[in-house]
Formats: structure tokens, sequence, C-alpha cells
């Protein structure tokens, strides 16, 4: 009898631990394969947002390529042809009679005005030159090319001791307000503009503010489909490509605020007011 | 009357598990979820009558000591519970279709065991071997379903991960106990109390890995 109750035990204690480290492997097994898994997905996510960023970088470098290209043709031969038309406007001025002169004179204005313009179209087009300028004035450019359509009351103000970050950023940045301005033009009807930069070591802000019309914003990012408008969304990922945090705060009939913060900026050197 | 407290510390968490269920009804979890919590429930209320059963609760009806009555009813709804919930949570339309014809004739293996081959005061071999092998291949068969999901899904941060770790463990190594307890009740009660602590371990942990299913939420897989 005692017998047959130690082999029970036995078998009983025997045939539970196999069961027990049976189901513990099973189940590490299942634990660890699934982490494996798990952590070669998330590589995969990882390599396919690096490809994406890859790609919207070179897109912007093609891109960029095209403006530079427009901006050298502007410079180079729409404005040696505004150019020849002074010239040949000159020459006729002394021929011209006399009711015509008044004409003359102000086609030879507005060839003027179209020089200047297609000049500071040039310029902000022109990579090289925006690198070459840095970004601030070159945005002071843009505001000032605003102003003068007399349109617009233009405001700008600077706090803390100016800098220059690197220069793809400087271009992605100034590409962005291009973008932001351009909306402003296009949809704020708006009669102020203000631009506020704020340079610290901690972090540049850049505050856009119009008081236009505004938009809502959910509509807008759920419309942008149906209009094949990507402007929202390419300002978020040029702000995306500098680590830049773009805020958008608008309702209708209350005017556009947008605030770009790149925190911890890679600061080159300052610039003395 | 000496109560041995370790038999019944397993109480601690089934009875949080039961509180913390309850959001799955308040925030409306899918079907698979309830189900589980509603098992969970049953559970405890079970665990609660059966043991205040041999101690006031058999005088009141004026019925005999032995709760194996209660216990056996509870592994046939259990093992139709969880039927269910395997039913809803597996994916393979061949497993589904066995799963459901299966379940009916376990089922019914299960009531005739209750009331005609064991009876209802003798414990249930039979049910208990079926849907014991049962549950731990319907086991399996989730396990198998997670590592062939395409999605992403952080498996210790999902409910019936937990749940089914929990039963599968209980259920898988339970069973050699277990199928000697029917035995050990006729001849031997001595060696089936010292053989306790196994069950009363891995109720425990059961219990506790229902308890940690009910701090995650439902998660869906992601594609990737």
């Amino acid at each position: 009898m005692e017998t047959s109750t130690l082999a029970t035990s036995l078998t009983i204690i025997i045939s539970t631990l196999l069961v027990l480290s049976l189901s513990a492997s099973v189940v590490y097994f299942l634990f660890t394969y699934q982490k494996k898994k798990f952590r070669h997905q998330q590589e995969i996510i990882e390599m396919r947002e690096a490809f994406n960023q890859v790609l919207l970088q070179s897109r912007l470098a093609i891109q960029e390529q095209t403006l530079d290209h427009i901006s050298k043709e502007l410079h180079a031969n729409f404005s040696h042809l505004v150019s020849l038309i002074n010239i040949n406007l000159q020459e006729i001025l002394p021929q011209a009679p006399s009711d015509q002169r008044e004409n003359i004179l102000e086609t030879k204005s507005l060839a003027k005005q179209l020089m200047s313009e297609l000049k500071a179209l040039s310029a902000s087009l022109n990579t090289d030159h925006i690198i070459h300028i840095g970004f601030v004035k070159a945005l002071e450019n843009e505001l000032n090319r605003l102003a003068k359509t007399r349109k617009y009351e233009v405001i700008t103000t600077k706090h803390g001791e100016e800098y220059r970050i690197l220069p793809e950023h400087e271009i992605i940045l100034f590409r962005l307000c291009q973008e932001v301005l351009n909306n402003v033009v296009k949809y704020a009807h708006a009669s102020a503009v203000t631009a506020s930069l704020n340079f610290s070591k901690e972090q540049f802000v850049l505050i856009i503010t119009d008081n236009g019309t505004g938009f809502n914003l959910a509509n807008a990012l759920d419309q942008s489909g149906e209009k094949q408008s990507t402007g929202l969304l390419n300002m978020n990922k040029r702000a995306s490509l500098i680590n830049a945090e773009l805020l958008i705060t608008s309702n209708d009939g209350a005017g556009t605020v947008v605030m770009i913060t790149i925190p911890h900026p890679q600061i080159l050197q300052t610039i003395p007011r | 009357m000496h109560i041995p407290l370790h038999e019944y510390l397993y109480f601690i968490p089934l009875t949080l598990s039961a509180i913390f269920c309850l959001k799955t009804f308040r925030q409306k979890w899918p079907k698979p979820y309830s189900l589980y919590a509603l098992m969970i429930i049953i559970t405890l209320f079970t665990e609660l009558i059966a043991t205040a059963w041999p101690y006031e609760l058999h005088k009141q009806f004026g019925a005999s000591q032995n709760n194996f009555w209660i216990y056996n009813l509870f592994i046939i709804i259990r093992f139709g519970l969880l039927s269910i919930i395997f039913y809803e949570i597996l994916t393979r339309p061949i497993i589904k279709k066995t799963i459901a014809s299966a379940a009916i004739g376990i089922l019914i293996i299960g009531v005739l065991d209750y009331t005609l081959i064991h009876g209802p005061l003798q414990y249930n071999t039979y049910s208990m071997i079926i849907t014991h092998v049962c549950i731990i291949l319907l086991s399996l068969l989730y396990f198998q379903q997670l590592l062939q999901e395409k999605g992403i899904i952080v498996i210790h941060k999902e409910p019936m991960v937990w749940m089914t770790l929990g039963i599968f463990m209980y259920h898988a190594v339970t069973l050699p106990f277990l199928i000697m307890l029917g035995i050990f009740n006729i001849n031997n009660i001595q060696l089936a109390i010292f053989f306790f602590p196994i069950n009363e371990f891995l109720n425990f942990f059961l219990c506790s890995c229902y308890l940690i299913s009910f701090l995650w939420k439902p998660q869906h897989s992601q594609p990737h």
C-alpha cells in the first residue's frame, strides 16, 4: 500500500513538473518570439520613416533646384529683356510725337517697376542669395514686399540676440514662411501682418499673425484631400524636417496665428545689431 | 474551527479582478471581453458559495456538506463560456466550426457526467479531463494565432493574452493532480490534501493573471 502511494505521489510530482516546464517553455517561446517580431516590425517602421524622410528631403532639394533655376532665368533672361525694352523706349522717346511721350514715359516707369519686382522675386527664389543674406533678412525682404503693396500694415519685432542657424534649416524655414505669407495673401483678406522673432539659446520662436478672416483648421485639413491642397501638409512636413514645432491657431473671423518653434537650434553665429 | 487562510488567498486577486472587470461593461469593450468579465464574476460567486457551503450554507438547505456539486456544475458553465470566448477571438473559419460542434458534444457529455455517470456529488473526472484538454488546445490555438498575427500587438498589454496564459498554465499543470483527485477522494483523502497546494498555487496564479489582464485595454492589431 505504501509503495503504491509513493509511486502515485512520484507520478503526480513528475508529471506536474513535466507539464509545468513544458507550459512554461511554450509561454516563454511565445513572449520571446513576439518580442523579436515586435522589434523587427519597429525596425521596419523606423526604416520606412527614414526612407520617407530622405524622400521628402530629395523632393525639397529638387524643388529648391527648380526654384533656383527659375530665379536665375528671371535674373538673366527676363531682366535682360526688360532692360532691352527700357533701352528701346529710351531711344523711341525723343522721336515720338509729343502726344505719345506721356504714354511712353508711363510704359518706361512700368518696365522699371517690373524690373524691380523681377529682381525681388528672383532674390526670394534664389537659394544661394537666401543663404548669403540669412533667414532674417530674407524674411524682412518678403515682408517689405508685402508692405510695398500698401494693402498690409506690416510690423516686425525681434527679441534676443539675433543668430544664424544651419543654412539648410534657414532655407526650409524661409520656404515655410513663404508658404504662410502666401496663404495670408491668397486667403486671409487681412489688413495687418505681424512677425515676431524671438532668439534664445533654448529655442527660436517665430510668430506670424494676421488679422484676416481666419479659417477652421480641422475643416481645412479634412478638405485638403478633396481640394488637392497640400499647403498645410507641406508646412507640417517642412517643420518636421528641421525638428520644429508648428502650431497654427485660427478661427473663422478671428485671424490666424502661426507659431514656429525650434527647440535648441544649432546656432552657427550671432549677429550683432 | 481552524480555517486554513492560505487556501483562500486567491480570493484577493479574484475579488479585485471582479471589481476591475466591471469596466468592460462601462467602457463597452468588445463581446469576448464582456464574456470574460462575466466568467470572472461567475467564478467569484461560485467560489464564495462553494466556500460557504461546507461551513454554514448547507444547513440552510438541509443538504450534505459536500460542495462538489457546485464545482462540477461550474466546470460545465465555465467551459461553455470559454468556448464562446475562444469562438469569438479565434479567426480561422475551420477552427470556429470545430469549436461550435465540439463544444456542444462536450457540454452534453458534461451534463451526462453530472446527472448520470458520476453524479453531482462525486468529482466529475470525465468532464474535467475533457474540458481541461479542450481548454489547453484552445489556448494553444490562440497562441498560434498570436504568432501568425501580421499586425503589431504588444502582447503583454493585451487582456486576452493574460487570460489565456492563466487558464493555459492552470489547466495544463493541474491536470495530473486533478485526474487523480477523484480516486484520492475515494481511496486516500490524505494524499488529496497533501497535493492540494498545487491547485491552490495555480488558482492564485490564475486569478492574478485575471487581475493583470484588467490593467490593460483591448488592443487592435496595427497594420505594419
